[in-house]
């Protein structure tokens, strides 16, 4: 009994219990914000969505400063930049001459076969542009903001990329804007561990997951290799295309260096990422078709 | 100046550390240098208004920054802002902290909120890197950048939360 009075006695001291009742609320906030959540409650969407509204007057007219003073310094530069883009538009010409008859051939096969329309619909992925409007200012939950909301039919988990390669995941979803978490987060120890399904661009039959970024290397890595797996340093990774989520074919990036995985049975790969995650103005959300397989989430809605 | 300027002026940091400051970043610096302005704002509150302004700028703006970039969690910079801005009131409060003792208890309090945002963060199993490489990948280089600010905000800062202190004072006499 004399413990149990002196524990009262503590908590008499009112500062000391308000703390600790404090530390419980938050801890318990932590927890439950971390895992997946398909809709957000409305004093998030409205704090949001607001915030984001007055923050994307401020960014972009600082991204064309910035980019005007980048211009002036890189300006030796942009000769050179232009020779080699002269060159990628020459092949991309010459690509597109073999890209329609090779995709004229592709639907008269599928005819051929007959496709059903689910099928044909498939890869389908739209590319969706979408202006980054703020970035996060805390190191380890590096998220930046895109103007694209769950009313233009974004969902978390659809990748974004730029002109270079994958970028990020959309992670939560206002609205009228989403968070993007770089997938320089990925994380197979973490409770929301995402993902990612690869093979490489030279040797398509190569297989890996990437779900992990080892940020002393600044490089991801690609786990469950096979032995056998034919995937070399310099190779580019690509997405596989085999979860579903993701298309066929987004450069993830190339790969610096192989060797023996954790447990001796498989191989780990690390893969510079091809994308710049610094200083990002426009992005591309992949969207993935529509084949009529509505979220869980909202078949369970009325 | 006014006391009113304080809220607007702090959100005006706010939106400057999430849109303005990003640009301005060498591009090798890239995810090792990220500004704290808000809180240093918080910190001066604490040392200058007293620890229930900082308590409040500190929750509020922490609150706004955890919804806003809502990514692996909530609440953590609610809690953190909050919590070491009315600390810094609870030691400071009215003592008239100089210059260099202020810029001191910036560059301590900054320390302090990165390192336990960091120990949350590796409790949930959100981060793996050891402490040591986060403490100089991004924690030593932000105190550099935070500390320059809290030199150049020293005067307005100062200026504009004292006269809140004095005019108290005055009214009570």
């Amino acid at each position: 009994m004399g413990r149990v009075s002196e524990l009262f006695r503590i908590f008499r001291n009112r500062k000391l219990f308000v703390l600790l009742i404090v530390l419980i609320v938050f801890a318990a906030i932590m927890g439950f914000s971390l895992g997946q959540r398909d809709n957000l409650t409305w004093p998030e969407n409205f704090v949001g969505d607001s915030v984001s509204f007055v923050q994307q007057w401020f960014y972009k007219p600082a991204g064309y400063l910035a980019g005007l003073f980048e211009d002036i310094r890189t300006m030796r530069d942009i000769y050179r930049e232009n020779e080699e883009l002269r060159n990628t538009v020459a092949r991309y010409a010459r690509d597109r001459v073999t890209y329609n008859r090779i995709e004229l051939e592709n639907e008269r096969l599928k005819e051929a076969l007959a496709f059903k329309e689910r099928q044909k619909r498939m890869f389908d992925y739209e590319y969706v542009i979408a202006h980054v409007v703020a970035v996060s200012p805390d190191p380890l939950n590096p998220t930046f903001k895109i103007n694209l909301g769950s009313t233009d039919g974004i969902r978390p988990d659809m990748a974004v990329v730029t002109t270079d390669g994958l970028v990020g995941l959309v992670n939560r979803v206002f609205p009228l804007y989403s968070t993007v978490m770089p997938i320089t987060q990925l994380n197979s120890e973490s409770s929301g561990a995402r993902a990612i399904s690869a093979t490489a661009m030279e040797h398509r039959e190569s297989f890996g997951v990437i779900e992990d970024y080892d940020a002393q290397r600044g490089m991801l890595v690609m786990n469950r290799i096979a032995e056998s797996d034919p995937l070399a340093e310099g190779d580019v990774v690509i997405t596989s295309g085999l979860g579903g989520v993701y298309p066929y074919g987004l450069v993830i990036g190339t790969v610096e260096k192989r060797q023996v995985g954790d447990f001796g049975l498989t191989h780990t790969a690390y893969v510079k990422p091809a994308a710049d995650f610094d200083k990002l103005a426009e992005v591309f959300v992949v969207v993935p078709p529509d084949l009529g397989e509505e979220p869980a989430s909202e078949e369970e809605a009325p | 100046m006014n006391t009113k300027w304080v809220i607007p002026l702090t959100v005006l940091l706010f939106m400057l550390e999430t849109t303005i400051v990003p640009w301005l970043i060498p591009e090798s610096l890239h995810g090792r240098i990220a500004p704290h302005f808000v809180f240093v704002a918080a910190l001066y509150a604490g040392m200058y208004a007293g620890r229930h302004p900082a308590f409040f700028i500190g929750f509020i703006f922490g609150l706004l920054q955890d919804v806003v970039f809502y990514g692996h969690m909530l609440g953590v910079h609610t809690l953190l802002m909050g919590s070491i801005a009315y600390l810094t009131g609870l030691l400071l409060e009215g003592k008239r902290a100089p210059m260099l003792a202020a810029l001191a208890v910036v560059a301590l309090g900054c320390f302090l909120y990165d390192a336990a945002a960091y120990g949350i963060y590796r409790v949930f199993r959100v981060t793996h890197e050891p402490f040591e490489f986060v403490l100089m990948h991004s924690i030593a280089p932000s105190l550099f950048l935070q500390t320059g600010f809290a030199l150049a905000a020293y005067v307005p800062a100062r200026r504009l939360l004292e006269a809140k202190v004095k005019k108290d004072v005055d009214e009570e006499e």
